[in-house]
């Protein structure tokens, strides 16, 4: 027989649209979206009128109809089809108990935001102490300097005491004058107010313009070179590192609607270098 | 007993079996060419009679591969009632049913060699 010559009247037509729409409804009510929903009942409608043409002839009666809907499954059984595809004869299983809602996950602190201080910390424990123990030997030779100058003087002007006794006493006494304004805190200093005394000329007291003291030379040399450059360059690391963290830290906070917190620290973060610099800035100028 | 009828004791556990052969059925009768949904329905059912396969199974798991773009979709005149839906596996749908078919040739091997069969 052709299916062309299918005449499916209104009456007999009822029992099917009543079927197809339950379908529907029954797909709607497990959450399945429209695409799918018509996708299934329109493969279900061509199935029944394929069906009833090849049953019942070209006018089918609705008896006929419901004769093929009798034969389907249940309309709810397509919303569980996912289930294992059971026969409708098959004995249904009971209701699956609702999952339990996820358990609400505590706020925990921002792992970006302590990375960042840690980090940052870190650096600043290894820069700092390593700077420190740079600066002492400069300042060392520094002192060393001054008092090798200040011994050196000192023994100059005893040996031009020495050695040529008629000299210019107030040459000597000047010399000596000298090394007390020079070195004022020297034991040659001490030496030489004595000497001023034994020649009968009371040291002067401090100099009333105290004279600039020459800015002790701070060289670098290579061997200081290779800390000084480790060192900046983790400053620098862990600074950048520490600040971008801190801002990761914020943006992710701030989206997080409480899961996250530890503002306070994401803060520190990013403001602790920044606020270094500037202090470091303001001292130097 | 009919092997499509299983004893009440069994039916949780052969419902579950299901789930997943339904899939690599219409996949497989995919594989041969493009095809409607009541076609593909009465191959199943000519075919694998033993898995009870209905059309509440077959027609959402269309569905959800055409969602998944598993199986591409023609809508085509009938010739009668309304428009057929003709499905075809794309390239993906293609890879996805040869390793499912792959795997389930090890899983059957593997289930054979330890549930042996009534020979002594």
């Amino acid at each position: 027989m052709s299916m062309e010559d299918l005449d499916l009247g209104s009456e007999a037509r009822m029992p099917m649209d009543a079927y197809l729409d339950a379908v529907d409804q029954a797909l709607r009510a497990s959450g399945m979206d429209r695409d799918a929903r018509r996708s299934i009942t329109d493969d279900l409608e061509t199935q029944i009128i394929e069906t009833l043409a090849a049953r019942a002839g070209p006018r089918p009666t609705p008896a006929d109809v419901q004769g093929v809907l009798a034969a389907l499954d249940p309309p709810e059984a397509y919303a569980d089809a996912e289930r294992g595809g059971a026969a409708p004869s098959a004995e249904r299983q009971p209701p699956l108990p609702p999952p339990a809602a996820p358990a609400k996950a505590s706020p925990r602190l921002s792992r970006t935001a302590l990375v960042g201080a840690i980090w940052g910390c870190v650096g600043l424990l290894i820069a700092i102490p390593g700077l420190f123990l740079l600066m002492v030997p400069l300042h060392y030779s520094s002192s060393q300097k001054e008092r090798v100058r200040s011994v050196a003087a000192a023994r100059s002007v005893r040996a031009m005491e020495k050695t040529a006794p008629d000299a210019d006493r107030e040459e000597i006494a000047e010399r000596y004058e000298q090394i007390v304004r020079d070195f004022p805190e020297t034991k040659e200093a001490d030496q030489a107010r004595e000497a001023l005394r034994r020649l009968g000329r009371e040291p002067t007291a401090e100099p009333e313009a105290p004279r600039p003291q020459p800015v002790p030379e701070a060289r670098l040399n290579w061997f200081s070179l290779l800390i000084v450059l480790p060192l900046g360059l983790i400053i620098v690391l862990s600074g950048l590192g520490m600040t971008i963290c801190g801002m990761v830290a914020i943006v992710q906070i701030r989206r997080s609607a409480g899961k996250i917190y530890g503002m306070p620290l994401a803060l520190f973060d990013v403001l602790l270098y920044p606020v270094l610099t500037l202090g470091l800035l303001a001292i130097l100028a | 007993m009919s092997v499509s009828e299983p004893p009440p004791t069994v039916r949780t556990w052969t419902a579950q079996l299901k789930k997943g052969l339904v899939e690599l059925c219409v996949m497989g009768a995919l594989q041969g060419g493009e095809t409607y949904g009541y076609e593909i329905l009465r191959r199943l059912k000519d075919h694998a009679d033993q898995l009870a396969i209905t059309e509440s199974a077959v027609y959402p798991i269309l569905a959800r591969l055409a969602k998944e773009g598993l199986v591409q979709v023609r809508a085509a005149p009938s010739p009668a009632g309304p428009a057929r839906r003709y499905y075809r596996l794309t390239s993906l749908g293609r890879r996805r049913f040869m390793e499912m078919r792959e795997y389930w040739k090890k899983l059957s091997e593997a289930v054979d060699g330890l549930v042996p069969g009534d020979k002594p």
